[in-house]
C-alpha cells in the first residue's frame, strides 16, 4: 500500500473511531439515566462499553482488524433501535463501516486501502451533492421558507436566539442559498486542492454550526471521518 | 424489520419541513398526562448530546410510525397493532410512563402533528392495560 494511502487510511479509522467513541457515549449515559427502559437492556450497555473501550484504543492505535467488530456493534444497535437511532451521522457511520469491513476483507489482495478511501469518498462527495440537490429542487427552499420553518417549528433544541434571527427573513433566505451553493458545487472542489481545503473547512464550520443550532453532535466526527478519502479522490484526479 | 436503511443510505438531508410532532400520554385512572418534553439545552451538547439525540429517537419512532399511516389510509386496527413500529412505538410509550410510575393501570396515547402554526390531534390509540 502507497505511503498516501495508508497514513489516510489510518486518519479515517482514527476518526471513525472518534465518533464510535462519542454515539457509545451517549448510548451509556441514556441507559444510566434510564434504567428502568424496555429496549435499552444491560446487555446493551455492556455492549456499548466493550465498543467504547475498542473504540478508544483504535483512535490511538488504528488498525482495519477493528472494522468487523465495529460493523457488528452498528448491526446490533440498528437491530436494537429498529433503525437508524440519529439519522444521516448513523447512516454515515454505518458506510464507513462498510467500507471498512470490504477493505478488512480484501486486505490480502494490494486493492483494499484504494477501495475503502474510493467508496467512503464517493458516498461523502454524494452526501453533500445530493442534499445540494433535493433543496435546489424545492421552491420552498430557494425561498428561504423550510429553513424559516425547521428554526421556528421543529422540534430540534434550537436556542431562542436562533428563533428570532430565523423571524428575519432576509436572513434565511441567504443561509438557504449559501447552504444550497456549497453543497451543490462541492464537486468542483476536487479539481483544485486549496478550493478542496477551504470547501472541507467550510462544512466543518456548518457541521459545528448544526450541532449548536439543533444539536445535531454527531454529525461532525461521522463526517470528518470521510474528509480523509474525500481528499484521496482529490489527489488521484 | 428494514435492514436496507443499514446498507442504503439517504443523503436527501432536510429536504423539506414536512411537520412537527407531539406526543400526549393520557393515564386513564392516575388522570395524570405525560409528554415527551424537549430536554434543556446544555452549552456543552456540541460535544455529547446524549439527551437531545435521545429525544429526537423517540420522535423518529412516531414519524415511522406515522409515515406508515399516511402511505395506508385504508389500514385496520387490526393492522395497526401488528405494524413493528407500532409495538416499538408502545415500548417507547411505556418506558416514559415508567419515568414517573412504577405501572399505569390503563392508559392512551395521542400523537399531534403541526404543519403551521398549531398542532392539530392526528392519531388516538385505543386504551390499553399495562402490562409488562
Amino acid at each position: 500500500m502507497e505511503n498516501l494511502e495508508f497514513k489516510l487510511l489510518n486518519l479515517t479509522l482514527r476518526l471513525f473511531a472518534v465518533s464510535i467513541f462519542i454515539q457509545q457515549m451517549e448510548y451509556s449515559l441514556i441507559y444510566l439515566k434510564n434504567q428502568k427502559n424496555k429496549f435499552i437492556k444491560f446487555p446493551f450497555f455492556l455492549l456499548n462499553i466493550i465498543t467504547l473501550c475498542i473504540s478508544c484504543v483504535c483512535i490511538f492505535d488504528p488498525h482495519i482488524s477493528f472494522a468487523p467488530y465495529f460493523l457488528a456493534s452498528l448491526m446490533i444497535q440498528y437491530y436494537q433501535f429498529q433503525g437508524l437511532f440519529n439519522g444521516g451521522s448513523s447512516s454515515m457511520s454505518h458506510q464507513v463501516a462498510l467500507a471498512l469491513n470490504i477493505g478488512f476483507f480484501l486486505n490480502h489482495l494490494n486493492l483494499s486501502g484504494k477501495f475503502v478511501l474510493y467508496y467512503i469518498g464517493i458516498q461523502g462527495i454524494f452526501s453533500y451533492w445530493i442534499a445540494g440537490i433535493v433543496k435546489l429542487i424545492e421552491p420552498d427552499w430557494r425561498s428561504g421558507h423550510t429553513l424559516r420553518q425547521i428554526l421556528l417549528f421543529s422540534n430540534y433544541q434550537i436556542p431562542l436566539k436562533f428563533k428570532i434571527i430565523a423571524q428575519n427573513h432576509l436572513m434565511t433566505l441567504i443561509a438557504s442559498w449559501v447552504t444550497i451553493i456549497f453543497e451543490l458545487f462541492f464537486p468542483i472542489s476536487l479539481l483544485n486542492k486549496n478550493l478542496l481545503y477551504f470547501f472541507l473547512f467550510s462544512f466543518f464550520i456548518f457541521h459545528i454550526m448544526n450541532a449548536i443550532v439543533f444539536g445535531l453532535n454527531r454529525f461532525i466526527f461521522a463526517w470528518l471521518a470521510a474528509y480523509p478519502a474525500i481528499y484521496f479522490i482529490s489527489t488521484q484526479l | 424489520m428494514n435492514w436496507l436503511g443499514f446498507f442504503i443510505p439517504s443523503w436527501r438531508f432536510f429536504d423539506r419541513f414536512g411537520y412537527a410532532l407531539k406526543l400526549e400520554i393520557h393515564l386513564v385512572k392516575k388522570q395524570d398526562t405525560i409528554s415527551i418534553d424537549r430536554p434543556k439545552i446544555h452549552s456543552t451538547r456540541f460535544l455529547l448530546n446524549s439527551e437531545g439525540n435521545y429525544y429526537l429517537f423517540k420522535l423518529s419512532c412516531l414519524q415511522r410510525f406515522i409515515e406508515i399511516l399516511q402511505k395506508h389510509d385504508q389500514i385496520t386496527v387490526k393492522q395497526i397493532k401488528s405494524l413493528p413500529s407500532y409495538q416499538f412505538l408502545k415500548l417507547v410509550i411505556q418506558n416514559e410512563i415508567l419515568k414517573k410510575y412504577q405501572n399505569a393501570d390503563q392508559y392512551f396515547f395521542q400523537i399531534f402533528i403541526r404543519t403551521d402554526e398549531e398542532y392539530e390531534l392526528y392519531y388516538q390509540s385505543e386504551v390499553f392495560d399495562w402490562k409488562i
